[in-house]
């Protein structure tokens, strides 16, 4: 893609984000690509003009009742939907996935029209929440990931589009496959939170090369590999994602659950 | 628990509330001391900031004409129709992913609900942030307070039409539908809190910038509760910790500070008071799938020149975090091993939820 060895990384409308530390996945990728040799720039995309150009764009989820908003703010961006389409990398995670596709169905029942840029349709079920790790393989060839998810999607896969990652823990795009989110040419889409690069260095090395358009040596993986060790092993034991915590006798998470679902 | 409870409870007495994302407990403890000097207060300490909390506090003080409770922000509208409050102090909105409460519907309800107040009910409101602002009436009594937010994520664009504010110094305004900020009545000026005709000195035992934030609310609401501002200050002047927080923790030759995480903007605040001499201790637990995600939308980078401490069940996500900006730190996965892990004096612990339940246990025993 790009000559100079330096990347540029848009994070897209982080004001509409909601707060699940999706801009983590600039700062890891900005870490691991400095420490590889190469220079970096991140932008915020502030406010609701057109996105400044970049060679990774990150789209992070939103509140539900923003979905249609960012659509419309990402559709109306010729030079991002441009650049996507001749090869910019994108990494989308939950409802920013969500809109990438053909169709995707609001909280409230209603259809609207994606940017068309992958073949899959969104629909609603029940909401989840709850860590995911997946099982490794697939297109990227990446190892067992750890994350976790919050969304009531369900994805269906356009014939012949592959999803990131298959799931062992947690419910992704929730089909009869088990898969979780989408790769398709350079744009991946996932439901997995974490952030996703956090934990998950092999993803963050795969879109800085896709970025910079040639391979390089990777780094070491670092304190990921034995976070993401920890996680899953903590997540197979105990699939809450409370890891195990208690309060007095009962398990932290439910004691909390209990509290929450009074609101 | 029968819905007209809290009602029958709240009849006859004068309630404050004291909502936002953060500053509810101290600030609301505040406002009880300050009211103190008209008599018995009831007051919900403890952090019981829901229905029930309300109840227990207005039942247990049959004698106190005054209440004054610290409400959840997502039970706002529930108390408030309730009590049917004369006041209603209203700190500060910013995201917090924990619970799932979606920062735009949470505004959108406090709008429709102080709509629909037809009470006299006066508003203590941040004139600095744009969230809290969008939400009080025109034509609302409303004694504007300045507090300047360090976390701004959350009020970049306009929260009422979307439209990107305008900001110079503290002024802010919007370009597409004309909110702007409104003229402070009460501000801090050096140890002084400034009032409409008043200088009041303001001496807290609590250290920071926070509480003097708090003090100030508490200040402003107890004066339009018809106290002295300056009796307001001086009830201030001998509280010295609030449910553990700002307290500090002889341990092992150790001052330790407990500084609680809930959120971005508390982690924002809190990693102010990061200094090349006293070193910080990271302490994070267990909280849910979420638990660490805060962390991911601060900027840590001020940790630069701090010796930092990652420890808690957590640590290896702290860890993870810190690496990302290439701080560096050490791994300590006991937090009472951490803090022992610091040379004696001062040091700060920042811990999130159930790492602060667990220290403050663990301290006040040792």
């Amino acid at each position: 893609m790009i000559a100079d060895d330096s990347i540029r990384i848009t994070i897209a409308h982080p004001h509409l984000s909601q707060p699940l530390g999706c801009d983590g996945n600039a700062y890891v990728l900005a870490s691991r690509a400095e420490r590889s040799g190469f220079s970096v720039s991140v932008t915020r995309g502030q406010g609701t003009g057109m996105l400044p150009e970049a060679d990774i764009y990150l789209i992070s989820g939103v509140p539900t009742g923003d979905q249609v908003e960012l659509t419309e703010l990402l559709r109306s961006d010729d030079s991002f939907v441009e650049r996507v389409r001749s090869g910019s990398v994108v990494l989308a995670v939950n409802s920013g996935f969500e809109v990438l596709g053909e169709t995707f169905e609001t909280i409230e029942g209603t259809t609207h029209r994606g940017l068309g840029l992958v073949d899959f349709a969104i629909h609603r079920d029940s909401f989840v929440e709850g860590p995911v790790v997946t099982i490794p393989g697939g297109t990227l060839n990446l190892p067992a990931m750890s994350g976790f998810e919050v969304h009531s999607g369900r994805c269906v896969l356009g014939d012949g589009v592959e999803p990131l990652a298959r799931v062992e823990i947690g419910v992704g795009n929730g089909d009869d496959l088990r898969s979780d989110g989408v790769v398709s040419g350079h744009v991946v889409g996932t439901y997995m939170h974490g952030p996703i690069l956090a934990r998950n260095p092999e993803l963050a090395d795969i879109l800085l090369k896709w970025a910079l358009g040639r391979s390089f040596e990777p780094i070491e993986k670092g304190i990921a590999g034995e976070l993401r060790r920890q996680r899953i092993e903590e997540d197979r034991a105990d699939p809450t994602g409370w890891g195990g915590r208690e309060y007095g006798s009962v398990p932290l998470g439910s004691r909390i659950r209990r509290l929450l679902h009074r609101c | 628990m029968h819905p007209d409870i809290l009602t029958d409870l709240a009849e006859d007495m004068d309630v404050a509330l004291v909502t936002g994302t953060n500053g509810k407990s101290t600030t609301a403890r505040f406002l009880a001391s300050a009211l103190a000097s008209k008599g018995p207060v009831a007051f919900n300490s403890g952090g019981s900031n829901m229905e029930n909390g309300a109840v227990v506090a207005l039942a247990s003080s049959s004698k106190a004409l005054t209440a004054v409770l610290e409400v959840d922000e997502a039970f706002l509208d529930r108390i408030v129709y309730a009590t049917r409050p004369s006041l209603i102090v209203l700190l500060n909105l910013s995201r917090e992913a924990t619970r799932g409460v979606v920062l735009t519907d949470l505004t959108e309800s406090w709008r429709t609900l102080f709509s629909e107040i037809t009470w006299p009910c006066e508003f203590v409101a941040n004139a600095d942030d744009p969230i809290i602002v969008s939400t009080v009436p025109e034509g609302a009594v409303t004694h504007w307070v300045a507090e300047p937010i360090a976390w701004m994520a959350d009020s970049v664009i306009c929260p009422v039409c979307h439209t990107t504010l305008n900001r110079s110094d503290a002024h802010w305004s919007c370009p597409g539908c004309g909110l702007a900020r409104p003229t402070p009545a009460w501000y801090l000026q050096g140890d002084a809190v400034r009032g409409p005709g008043a200088t009041i000195p303001l001496s807290l035992p609590m250290p920071g910038q926070w509480p003097r934030s708090n003090a100030l609310y508490a200040i402003a609401a107890a004066t339009a509760l018809s106290v002295e501002p300056t009796t307001a200050a001086e009830a201030l002047s001998g509280i010295a910790d609030v449910e553990g927080r700002y307290r500090i923790y002889r341990y092992n030759n150790r001052d330790v500070r407990l500084i609680m995480v809930k959120n971005a903007a508390s982690w924002d605040a809190a990693l102010a008071i990061a200094s090349t001499e006293i070193p910080i201790v990271l302490a994070q637990e267990a909280f849910g799938v979420k638990d660490m995600v805060s962390m991911w939308e601060i900027d840590v980078r001020r940790l630069a020149d701090t010796t930092v401490v990652a420890t808690g069940q957590r640590c290896l996500d702290v860890a993870a975090r810190l690496e990302a900006d290439g701080i560096a730190y050490t791994l300590v996965e006991d937090p009472l091993d951490a803090i022992r892990s610091v040379p004696r004096g001062p040091v700060h612990v920042i811990a999130n939820y159930t790492a602060f339940l667990d220290l403050r246990k663990a301290l006040s025993a040792s």
